[in-house]
């Protein structure tokens, strides 16, 4: 999604007093991308206007770095103190920049505003693989989205190896009561995916004896290594994965699409249709905010674990993905990998 | 009815045919009964008391096939056209990540004398990591600490620091692929995989060189302890060889679980060569992959 904003002269912050230049060192944030005239980032396009204005804004742009503060900066750039800072709100209201004391914690709104930013962008990349779209062109096996389905089983079944881990170390505190919620409405969802694969064939003994990938197992692992680390970033994992099923309209549509190309039995596609909407009844993709609102701030290093967390988390499904894809596309369908501890070879007697 | 011995990796089925590697070798037997089955299958094995003996020939077994894995990686050469740099620094982030499970093993470890030899063989891989912080630097430019792993080389670190922390006894089983000191075999085959991957840098090729050189010596290796010693190798001994012995589980179902975690890794081995395609020829990563500073551009 492109949006472009004009950035104007005349838009003020109306009811904040507009703080002072000696105490705001401002920051380019990263994926900063500088045009002729504008800036972009994550589809937003800040088109600078009046053009006169550009010289000036390419230049903060290179110097922003966060150690020098907007009134040294006004200094070299040959400007205004306070047109300065006002022009820098700008750029942090759209998300172009950090305005704090150096080193400084980042106010929540501002790190849930940028938090957004990325989760769509993580999104967007998790799903690239073109499976997706092979699937609703018909083109990818139908083993794929079955696939897709019993490893979302073993995953979701799962949820009690670390959501646990997360709710215990939290303790008797606000956070520790919303993650003991949270597991209890989560720690049953993979019984949607094993009524849907029932309705394919899978019998219910026969999945949960199956073997998941080896990459299911170390999503995981994953969780399990966070959830014992630091709740708050588990959460935004947590977050992540919600993220991937917030647009429920267009994630229902892609289900159903499926199921007419492929002629899924309705009995397959409802339960995973029921689970989007399940999480969103029960508000999960908030949960995240709810734990953020009960703090004013982050410190930095806090909020570069968060997102560099989130990140790895989002290279690892996308390589989940990859593997499913990978791995049923040559299976005939329904398959189960079944374990392979004991294979019978005949009667040896 | 009998069982097929877990250490056999099937490769692929057709009737009454597996395909498959046992003992490092690709067999292929029939089923019917009448074919030479006794190479893989010991029709007996499952009736006998579980001994040492039976663990570490089942483990060694699937030691063998995942080693196997790690060094045709060293060959696949032509399929990894132009990628070998890519590929030498993602195994240079795996080895400097091998202290790291190794240190989970040892803290989960119950045997007082095997946790000892993890933590020695922790010790001896972090001493040695400066060689594939320096390796990662002539081939990328950048020091390590700046580049960041691919999602399959992630996978493969989480997977072993899971392993060493659930299961030290099949964790023992896949130490060679680290190479252990005093294992010649194993420091052989991996010195010849990686220096036919940095066959184009000589710098990269002494570094590897004096790497091997050095992990052989009982001298200078910190992981040499007597019990090792007394397992079966004139220097450092074998790691699987003394948790085979320490560690042995007394159910036939725990070996065979041994050898399910064991065919874990062996998937994400499979993964790890794979990523690098994957990411860097499919989805045209960026060259070298930087960590991102995510405060500031």
């Amino acid at each position: 999604m492109n949006a472009t904003t004009a950035l104007a002269s005349t838009d003020r912050r109306q009811s904040t007093p507009v703080p002072s230049a000696d105490v705001l060192f401002p920051e380019i944030r990263p994926a900063t991308q500088i045009g002729d005239r504008e800036l972009a980032r994550f589809g937003t396009i800040l088109e600078i206007d009046p053009p006169t204005a550009w010289p000036m804004v390419a230049r903060l742009v290179q110097v922003a770095d966060g150690t020098t503060s907007l009134a040294v900066l006004a200094d070299a750039l040959a400007t205004d103190p306070q047109e300065l800072v006002e022009l820098c709100l700008q750029l942090e209201q759209h998300g172009f920049l950090w305005l704090t004391p150096p080193q400084g914690p980042i106010p929540i709104p501002l790190f849930q505003a940028e938090f957004r930013r990325w989760v769509r962008h993580w999104v967007d990349q998790i799903f690239s693989h073109p499976i997706w779209d092979e699937i609703l062109d018909g083109q990818a096996s139908p083993a794929v989205l079955v696939g897709w389905s019993i490893e979302q089983m073993h995953y979701t079944r799962t949820v009690i190896e670390h959501m646990t881990h997360a709710a215990r170390l939290a303790g008797e505190t606000p956070e520790g009561r919303t993650l003991l919620r949270h597991l209890s409405q989560e720690w049953d969802h993979y019984l949607l995916f094993l009524r849907g694969c029932a309705s394919v064939g899978i019998g219910d003994s026969r999945i949960r004896d199956a073997v998941p990938l080896s990459s299911t197992r170390v999503v995981t692992t994953f969780m399990r290594q966070r959830a014992v680390s630091d709740p708050l970033v588990y959460n935004a994992c947590e977050a992540l994965l919600e993220g991937t099923t917030e647009h429920t309209d267009s994630v229902v549509a892609f289900f159903r699409a499926a199921q007419k190309r492929y002629d899924y039995p309705a009995t397959f596609i409802d339960p995973m249709v029921n689970h989007v909407k399940v999480d969103e009844s029960f508000e999960h993709i908030d949960i995240f905010d709810h734990l953020l609102s009960l703090r004013d701030s982050l410190p930095r290093g806090q909020v570069a674990d968060i997102l560099g967390t989130c990140a790895e988390f989002a290279d690892l499904l996308t390589l989940w993905h990859g593997d499913i894809a990978r791995f049923y596309s040559s299976k005939p369908a329904p398959f189960v990998r079944e374990q392979r501890r004991a294979i019978l070879l005949g009667d040896a007697s | 009815m009998i069982e097929l011995n877990p250490a056999f990796w099937i490769s692929h089925e057709e009737k009454n045919v597996l395909h498959g590697v046992y003992d490092g070798r690709a067999v292929s037997v029939a089923t019917d009964g009448a074919a030479p089955i006794e190479l893989l299958v010991d029709l007996h094995w499952r009736n006998r008391p579980i001994g040492a003996a039976d663990i570490f020939g089942v483990l060694k077994t699937a030691r063998a096939n995942i080693f196997e894995r790690l060094l045709g990686v060293g060959t696949a050469e032509s399929a990894m056209a132009g990628r070998n740099d890519r590929i030498l620094v993602e195994i240079c982030h795996i080895m400097c990540g091998a202290p790291r499970h190794c240190a989970a093993a040892a803290a989960e470890c119950r045997d007082r004398v095997v946790q000892e030899a993890l933590v020695k063989l922790m010790i001896h891989w972090a001493q040695h990591v400066g060689t594939w912080r320096a390796i990662a630097e002539l081939i990328s430019g950048e020091a390590i600490e700046r580049l960041w792993p691919l999602p399959s080389t992630s996978a493969l670190q989480l997977a072993m620091e899971e392993l060493g922390a659930k299961n030290p006894l099949a964790y023992a089983a896949t130490a060679q692929l680290f190479a252990t000191p005093g294992v010649e075999a194993a420091s052989d085959a991996l010195e010849f995989a990686l220096c036919s991957l940095a066959s184009n840098r000589r710098a990269v090729r002494t570094e590897i060189v004096a790497w091997s050189r050095s992990i052989r010596s009982a001298e200078t290796s910190y992981a040499s302890v007597d019990e090792l010693r007394a397992a079966g190798h004139p220097y450092a001994g074998d790691l699987l060889r003394l948790a085979s012995e320490r560690l042995a589980p007394t159910l036939w179902p725990d070996l065979c679980q041994c050898c399910d975690e064991l065919r874990i890794i062996d998937d994400h081995l499979s993964m790890f060569v794979s990523g690098v395609e994957t990411f860097y020829a499919e989805r045209s990563e960026p060259w070298p992959r930087l960590r991102i500073d995510w405060l500031r551009q």
